[in-house]
């Protein structure tokens, strides 16, 4: 997947700013794993963000959606999570749609449904699928949320130590879903991040 | 044309949540999408059956992860 490189420059930034505002007002904020509770709190707090967190009725499980974000014209915002997530997965869930309140700005809203869910499920996978912006930001939050909650100097430590990368003791170490350990410590991933970090950088 | 443009009937109904939505004062919706894979048919139900729940109010209290260590 392609991404404009003022936003992915613009997302790298943002989750180096929030992960330094959390680092400055949390208590043991430079430990891991990083608390998602303190996110919403920096949000609230710091941000001066009004969000409204939800659990939906509806199972996690058999659903290819497992939260849905809103933003709101008054300013607030409401974040709907579908029931029976394991804890890792509501921690990644949930810092993904924080990240969306982070980024909200006009340009990348949204509200045509059947087009965002194409996008997000045909040209986007592809690997030089260029999605639309709104869409984009689906996957930039995604990436934000990866940042703030194992980033990218310790993932590239992870995956230089002597053998094989222990997915498993990673994905414990930072309370993530192992499947975003795996991506995000893919070389892959870690070159294209590696090089905008090292273009953008003051993280 | 891929599936989801030719499933009219999900094109409808979305079409119809849009309205709803915007009626309601969204100005922007994003979903987090399981990485399992799962045709455009199938992610167009559940998004129905996600906003539908949302837009009823069938939805439980949230109080917390539980990881914060501020208090700690």
């Amino acid at each position: 997947m392609l991404f404009e490189e003022e936003d992915i420059t613009a997302c790298l930034d943002k989750a180096c700013d929030i992960r330094e505002l959390y680092e400055l007002y949390v208590l043991h904020g430079k430990t891991y794993p990083k608390s998602v509770d303190d996110l919403l709190w920096i949000c609230q707090e710091y941000l001066k963000k009004q969000i409204l967190i939800e659990y939906v009725d509806l199972p996690a499980e058999g659903s290819s959606i497992h939260a849905s974000y809103w933003a709101m014209a008054e300013g607030s915002y409401r974040i709907g999570v579908l029931l029976g997530l394991s804890e890792d997965q509501l921690r990644f869930v949930l810092c993904k749609e924080l990240f969306h309140v982070i980024f909200d700005e006009a340009r990348r809203r949204s509200l045509a449904l059947s087009e965002h869910v194409e996008e997000y499920t045909s040209t986007f996978q592809l690997d030089d699928g260029q999605p639309n912006c709104a869409a984009a930001w689906e996957t930039l939050a995604e990436i934000a949320a990866l940042e703030f909650l194992f980033p990218y100097e310790y993932r590239r430590a992870a995956a230089q130590g002597d053998g094989a990368v222990n997915y498993a003791r990673l994905a414990t170490m930072y309370g993530l879903p192992r499947y975003f350990v795996e991506v995000g410590c893919g070389e892959g991933n870690l070159d294209y991040i590696g090089k905008r970090i090292r273009a953008a950088a003051h993280c | 044309m891929n599936a989801m443009v030719n499933d009219m009937s999900a094109n409808e109904k979305l079409k119809g949540l849009q309205a709803e939505l915007a009626e309601r004062g969204v100005v922007d919706v994003k979903f987090f999408f399981s990485k399992e894979g799962a045709s455009p048919t199938k992610v167009a139900s559940d998004v129905t059956n996600v906003l539908e729940a949302m837009l009823q109010n069938r939805t439980r209290p949230f109080d917390g992860v539980g990881d914060s260590v501020r208090g700690r």
